[in-house]
């Protein structure tokens, strides 16, 4: 469904400096697929969607959406979007700026008000419709953005930058709930979002980008992986000095706690098996971080 | 699903009325009072009647259009694509199945409705002061329409191009009217938008001679020039800066 091929953006100003944004990326994202994309600030995330969108070009490889250029199929189809920055006229009122969206979403005329009121309800707006956009707080606004994105129910390409930003823990769970909804066999959802916790609940695979680069894609439906080096945090009962002879890097974060470092589950229970051999008891077993997050770690890490 | 940019339209229009119509029913205001202060002086020539009063009204409707015709049609088209990327507000607006050139095509010629509702009203409102005929009021039309496809279509140009359009309009507007003024008889003249030649056609209706098809003409082309230049940078300008 979405296809960047060796794709690569450089900025350049006029009489400025030329600022490569992107470069060399290439993936594709199917039909179906619930596609994350993480990163730290400034690499290179915005860049990719606004591209994605067809609000820039590529200076150099090529995107694609649904066979065709961003920009061709967006004016065809639409994209249901959530922008990172949502800039929505201050002086509107939400049920007018709904009610706009939606015209331009393609809504029939007699369906329009029942369809903002729709998602209004849906998006706990109702008692903002006749407030304007200025009078917001941040996660209202950010409630308003996500509902203007599901307006088209037909969409085949979901875009959420930074989805849950601002908003509070029970509209984040809300959001988290919503996604699986949204799925559909011929519909490709993108995530961007610095919050590891939520890509990895959320989506099939994680992009992580770095300086502008694909650093590496996760398959997060394999689960936990069998050859990346990850980290345990382990409580027991027993000698230090067994464990730091099984696991000789291990770090103590107190009595009976430390962290170790494996590579991958084989490795980890190799060494659980020696450590119960020597008679020390294990009462906990837990990843250090989750499985994304040690990912994003070594990629940012290796990418240094 | 195509966007119903028809439907649109009427937002467009709403805009327009919230967002421009006051400033220019300000200035058309402004020079309506300043033209009651002429009638009120030349009382005698209104009590004479026939040809003396409509020479009255004919210098007041030519004073008029010389002094609204450029400044509302600059405040009509000011920002009219430019606001939305500077501002941010084309992400959500583009992501909707909208063609861009139709959007910004139908909000110029919306803004271009609007812009000669107000002028033509200002100016049926000068007829209630003045007995106006009708080839005055018919020459006023054609140039108010002519004034709007020019410094519309110079100030969409601008608008397409970056965010400093009213500045650049009106730069172009001020320079062009001075090489007119210096060199009025330079070939290269042909070259430069034509904002003179509105206040020739504009000294004829004073004149009380017919416009002249052939300048109107070329006003009217070179502001459509420009506005279709105006589209071809936005179909390949990027919307994000």
């Amino acid at each position: 469904m979405i296809r960047f091929d060796n794709v690569g953006k450089t900025y350049a100003p006029l009489g400025g400096t030329r600022v490569p944004a992107v470069a060399g990326m290439s993936f594709e994202i199917a039909a179906g697929e619930v596609f994350g994309i993480a990163g730290p600030n400034g690499a290179g995330k915005s860049t990719m969607i606004s591209m994605l969108l067809g609000f820039i070009a590529p200076t150099a490889g090529t995107v694609t959406v649904g066979g065709q250029r961003p920009r061709d199929f967006v004016e065809a189809e639409g994209i249901g979007y959530l922008s990172e920055l949502v800039a929505i006229k201050p002086s509107w009122l939400v049920n007018e700026a709904m009610l706009r969206f939606a015209t331009l979403a393609g809504t029939r005329a007699d369906r329009l008000q029942a369809r903002v009121d729709e998602l209004l309800a849906s998006f706990g707006l109702e008692e903002h419709a006749n407030k304007r956009i200025k009078q917001l707080s941040k996660g209202t606004l950010q409630r308003v953005a996500l509902a203007q994105a599901l307006l088209a129910a037909d969409v085949r390409v979901m875009v959420f930058d930074e989805p849950t930003h601002g908003l509070d823990p029970v509209w984040t769970q809300s959001f988290r709930e919503l996604v699986p909804t949204l799925r559909r066999d011929d519909r490709a959802i993108v995530i961007a979002s610095h919050n590891l916790d939520e890509l990895g609940r959320l989506a099939d695979r994680v992009a992580i980008v770095d300086r502008g680069a694909l650093v590496r894609i996760v398959d997060m439906r394999s689960g936990v992986s069998d050859t990346a080096v990850t980290r345990y945090r382990i409580v027991f009962r027993g000698d230090a000095d067994a464990l730091r002879a099984v696991f000789p890097d291990a770090t103590m974060n107190g009595v009976g706690e430390a962290e170790i470092s494996v590579a991958g589950l084989a490795d980890l229970n190799r060494g659980l098996g020696a450590l119960i051999g020597r008679g020390v008891l294990i009462s906990s077993v837990a990843p250090a971080y989750s499985g994304l997050e040690e990912q994003f770690r070594q990629a940012v890490r290796s990418n240094a | 699903m195509k966007a119903r940019l028809g439907g649109y339209a009427l937002w467009q229009l709403r805009d327009f009325v919230f967002e421009r119509a006051a400033a220019i029913v300000v200035v058309n205001a402004a020079y309506l009072w300043v033209g009651h202060q002429q009638v009120t002086v030349a009382n005698a020539a209104l009590a004479q009647g026939g040809e003396p009063a409509l020479e009255l009204g004919r210098r007041l409707v030519a004073a008029h259009l010389g002094s609204v015709w450029f400044i509302c049609a600059l405040i009509a088209v000011n920002g009219i694509s430019a606001n939305d990327r500077t501002s941010g507000r084309f992400r959500l607006l583009f992501a909707k199945p909208v063609n861009v050139l139709h959007f910004y095509g139908q909000a110029f010629a919306l803004h271009g409705a609007a812009f000669m509702l107000g002028t033509v009203a200002a100016v049926a409102a000068l007829t209630r002061m003045v007995p106006v005929n009708g080839s005055t009021l018919g020459s006023a039309l054609v140039i108010l329409l002519v004034s709007y496809l020019l410094a519309g279509g110079i100030g969409f140009l601008f608008s397409a191009l970056w965010r400093f359009d009213w500045l650049s309009t009106g730069g172009a507007f001020g320079v062009a009217l001075y090489l007119a003024a210096s060199f009025p008889n330079a070939r290269w003249l042909g070259a430069l938008p034509p904002f003179w030649r509105i206040f020739e056609q504009i000294d004829l209706i004073k004149a009380s001679a017919a416009l002249e098809a052939r300048p109107l003409l070329w006003i009217a082309a070179y502001g459509i020039a420009c506005f279709l230049l105006g589209l071809i940078i936005l179909k390949r300008r990027p919307l994000a800066t």
